[in-house]
């Protein structure tokens, strides 16, 4: 649990639009604003955000598939933008991802043992060890092998998943992205996702990087959160000291919007009524991110930027103000 | 003010006869908000969809039951008669806000169409109208939000757009299909507290449906669980909650990833795939998934029967029987994790 196999240092991820005549102006969108970040090995880090805070271009700049604009990324020490053509390779089976929508990243031609079977044979497996390989793999994910001949659509949305997970534990990974594995899926199919999540990370020592929205996901896998605002990490505690003492106002304002699933307590709570939502990720002026929906902030944060400060053990918040602090 | 009576809705495919809702009997009152809950596959958006005679018909045939609309049966209607009613008296909000508008039109153009098909006023009443309808839903720049395409905004505000179409006919009723799944847990507490907002200025009725009990909890005044096509419980949120008499009840609500579990905690899932509803299994439709299924389940099929005070299951085993079994189930949990 010691060693760390991915750090981020100061990573920046920018787009910029550029418009008017002949281009002379351009907005800047930071989606991933200095990000510093590291995942030991075998552990979860549950990385939660709206939709549009960046969550899923941070995930895709660990996997290569964005360059960053600044800033490092290591994998096992060693910066994967560096990387020799032969270390890529090697990367390439190290890291796998899970995808958001089952049914559109599985190719709909393809039988599912041709699925499973795609990375081992990328990587030159032989052909009676593929066979037998997807044969434990779909054992494993808990779909019958007798169905390997069968097209996607013939799958349910959580076997489809299923069957994305047998793809991304193939290679015996180290590292696998889940980006919002469970948010497509009914509430019933999800408790069995995460439950073959968990068993295989135990079963496979795996390392994931657990993107989602929902804050209750979250808890019941991840050994630490992170929670994102526009691009900028906003708060990163283990997962005991998360739920104990939430300390950032957004963090606070994400937990409160969970349902609850019991009437007696979620009709104590009052309604969200429609406020404003979350602002572009287009360059703000100055001051906190959060700074124009926060309920408690103070002049101080509107001209200064808070930076990511040790506020506990295993418990870092970016606010001056921050909430909920033992005494 | 909506009775469904006995309802069946049977889809004729290729594989032989769906039932998709078989033998469901509710009813809504005015300003009353009625909770739909079950898993995708269960019939509940079939069961909508037959509340605003949506559905395609064939496949869909109605081979028994009634929908009264204030006394009148609606699957006795003509289409013309239908195309009045819909918008005007009944109104529905879709799960996917991106499909249920228009991509080559701008949201203005979609909006004073749907208030100029139930009202015949000018342009530009109808445009101040949906300047109005838009602000009510809580969008800061209507005038610019009129101009905008589909694409250009984001899903929250897809939604309020589709809402607001929806209440463009001030309708009694708004049925709404899962509204929230597509959205983010901040976005959905906004919709679900603008839906709420609007019943108390309507008086609306609402109908929603969906898969998560923890949204039902708070805004549903009733809640109807379904499964394969059948209602398998009913009654208030407190007696869904805290009396739960219905195994699949009881599993859904131990599904729910709650924020009192840790993470050493397993989540208890159902174990299996929904039924398939060509061929559904004997007896009890949840048996096969059943944690306390007897032999008895397997054969005979349980009526909707009284558990309370407007309190109904499906269920052959007593409340008695019920509690022991979830006892004994909770005894075992431990050495299994």
């Amino acid at each position: 649990m010691s060693s760390e196999l991915v750090q981020v240092k100061d990573l920046n991820v920018t787009f910029t639009k550029k418009h008017g005549f002949l281009k002379h102006h351009s907005d800047e969108t930071k989606a991933v604003n200095n990000v510093n970040l590291s995942v030991k090995e075998g552990e979860t880090l549950g990385i939660v955000g709206e939709s549009g805070c960046g969550k899923s271009t941070l995930a895709r700049t660990l996997l290569t598939l964005q360059k960053p604009t600044s800033g490092t990324v290591l994998f096992k020490g060693k910066d994967i933008f560096q990387y020799t053509h032969a270390e890529k390779h090697k990367f390439r089976k190290d890291v796998q991802m899970i995808f958001q929508d089952p049914f559109s990243s599985l190719n709909p031609r393809m039988s599912v043992g041709e699925i499973i079977a795609a990375p081992l044979k990328a990587f030159g497996y032989p052909k009676e060890a593929i066979k037998k390989n997807v044969r434990t793999l779909m054992d494993l994910v808990g779909i019958d092998p007798k169905y390997a001949n069968r097209l996607p659509h013939e799958f349910s949305g959580g076997q489809c998943q299923r069957i994305g997970i047998a793809r991304a534990i193939a290679l015996k990974p180290k590292l696998i992205v889940c980006d919002e594995p469970v948010s497509a899926l009914d509430v019933s199919i999800q408790a069995q996702i995460i439950n073959l999540l968990k068993d295989l990370q135990k079963e496979f020592n795996l390392t994931y990087l657990f993107i989602s929205h929902d804050l209750s996901v979250v808890k019941n896998i991840a050994d630490r959160i992170a929670v994102i605002y526009l691009g900028q990490v906003k708060e990163l505690a283990s997962n005991e000291s998360f739920f104990t003492h939430p300390s950032h106002p957004y963090t606070n304002k994400l937990l409160s919007v969970i349902p609850i699933p019991d009437p007696k307590t979620a009709k104590t709570r009052t309604w969200t009524f429609v406020k404003e939502d979350q602002p572009s990720l287009i360059t703000h002026s100055s001051g906190c991110a959060f700074y124009p929906r926060c309920p408690i902030a103070q002049d101080y944060c509107k001209t200064h930027d808070p930076e990511l400060t040790q506020l506990a053990e295993h418990h870092d918040v970016s606010c001056f103000y921050p909430m909920n602090q033992e005494t | 003010m909506l009775e469904v009576n006995h309802l069946k809705a049977y889809i004729d495919s290729s594989n032989g006869l769906v039932k998709a809702v078989d033998d469901v009997s509710f009813s809504i009152k005015r300003g009353e908000t009625i909770g739909i809950v079950g898993e995708s596959g269960s019939g509940k958006s079939v069961l909508a969809q037959s509340l605003m005679q949506l559905n395609p018909s064939p496949p869909v045939f109605y081979p028994q039951g009634e929908i009264l609309f204030e006394g009148k049966d609606l699957l006795k209607k003509s289409t013309k008669e239908l195309c009045a009613l819909r918008g005007n008296e009944l109104a529905m909000i879709f799960q996917d806000p991106l499909s249920s508008l228009n991509p080559i039109f701008k949201v203005g153009r979609q909006l004073i169409e749907a208030i100029q098909s139930h009202k015949k006023i000018a342009h530009k009443q109808a445009e101040a109208q949906a300047l109005q309808l838009l602000s009510d839903v809580g969008i800061h720049q209507p005038q610019q939000c009129m101009k905008s395409y589909p694409h250009e905004l984001s899903g929250g505000m897809r939604q309020r757009i589709v809402i607001a179409m929806a209440l463009s006919g001030e309708p009694k009723l708004l049925i709404a299909d899962e509204p929230t799944t597509a959205l983010d847990v901040t976005i959905q507490a906004q919709i679900l507290g603008l839906l709420k907002q609007i019943q108390l200025k309507y008086k609306t009725a609402i109908i929603i449906i969906t898969h998560d009990l923890g949204i039902v909890a708070k805004l549903a005044d009733r809640i109807l669980v379904m499964y394969s096509g059948k209602i398998v419980e009913e009654g208030t949120a407190e007696d869904i909650f805290y009396q739960t008499a219905m195994p699949y009840t009881w599993s859904l609500l131990r599904a729910i990833p709650s924020l009192k579990l840790t993470r050493h905690d397993r989540l208890m899932s159902i174990p299996g795939q929904p039924p398939n509803l060509v061929s559904p299994p004997a007896g009890c439709n949840f048996s096969p998934r059943c944690p306390f299924a007897t032999p008895q389940c397997m054969d005979t099929e349980p009526e909707l029967t009284t558990a309370g005070d407007h309190h109904k299951k499906a269920c052959l085993l007593t409340a008695q029987a019920f509690e022991e079994s979830k006892h004994r189930f909770e005894q075992k949990q431990p050495e299994e994790v």
